[in-house]
């Protein structure tokens, strides 16, 4: 397990994403500009369990997704990251 | 239980020769042994197609299911949704829509797979409740693909 809920939450942190109560679970939703860039569900539940899914789901490799995380890679980082790749 | 497995002579992470494993219909059915928590799970699941490899290079089993059914909630399924359903650890599984790029983790594979039910519920109505045009191009790929597999009731 290299991601958990915790760092799925300090991603989505990172990113200003909007996290939405839905049924069971949060929905993180990344966005700039107004525009939804990328999404991910984030498990409720006191037991950390592996997010590995994210980096897939959000366009960058679980090196990047770990930066995020743990604060070298930055927002800007990420979105020009997202905008070589032509998500945006 | 599968038949005609090979006996393993060895195991190495990320290659899959020393594992036990049948070629049935141009599926290779793979099974894998010497790793305890596969015996925890039903023996219906004990049918690995595809391993995949995780970030240490340890092979990790997989298991394929389907949603066939969106119980109490307004949507019918125009198709049943594919999932592989990977096993991290013990009680660490994930549940993965691959052709839509969604996925979602659970302690038990009834977990896992009910939580992807709901997210898959939860990221259509985020989805479709936006105007196309705020929607980037992964986001619109993923309303595409799942307006082909369930539609409101």
């Amino acid at each position: 397990m290299v991601l958990t809920q915790r760092h799925a939450k300090d991603i989505a942190e990172k990113l200003s994403a909007e996290l939405i109560n839905k049924r069971e679970h949060d929905v993180a939703i990344i966005k700039s500009n107004d525009v939804l860039l990328g999404s991910y569900g984030i498990r409720r539940g006191s037991k950390e369990l592996g997010h590995d899914y994210i980096p897939r789901q959000i366009g960058v490799t679980m090196r990047q997704a770990q930066d995020l995380a743990n604060c070298p890679m930055s927002k800007e980082e990420y979105f020009e990251e997202i905008r070589r790749q032509g998500r945006i | 239980m599968l038949p005609d497995i090979e006996t393993p002579t060895s195991s190495s992470g990320g290659d899959y020769t020393g594992l036990g494993r049948k070629k049935t219909d141009g599926v290779v059915v793979q099974r894998i042994l010497g790793r305890n928590y596969v015996d925890n799970v039903p023996d219906e699941f004990v049918r690995i197609i595809a391993p995949s490899c995780s970030t240490e290079g340890v092979t990790q089993p997989q298991f394929s299911r389907v949603i066939d059914d969106f119980p109490n909630e307004p949507y019918k399924l125009v198709k049943p949704i594919p999932v592989m359903i990977r096993q991290n650890a013990p009680a660490d599984f994930t549940a993965n829509f691959h052709e839509a790029n969604i996925a979602m983790p659970g302690e038990t594979i009834e977990e896992a797979m009910a939580n992807l039910t709901t997210h898959i519920l939860d990221l259509y109505e985020v989805l479709r409740d936006q105007p196309t045009k705020k929607l980037a191009r992964h986001p619109r790929e993923q309303l595409a693909t799942l307006r082909r597999f369930l539609v409101e009731a």
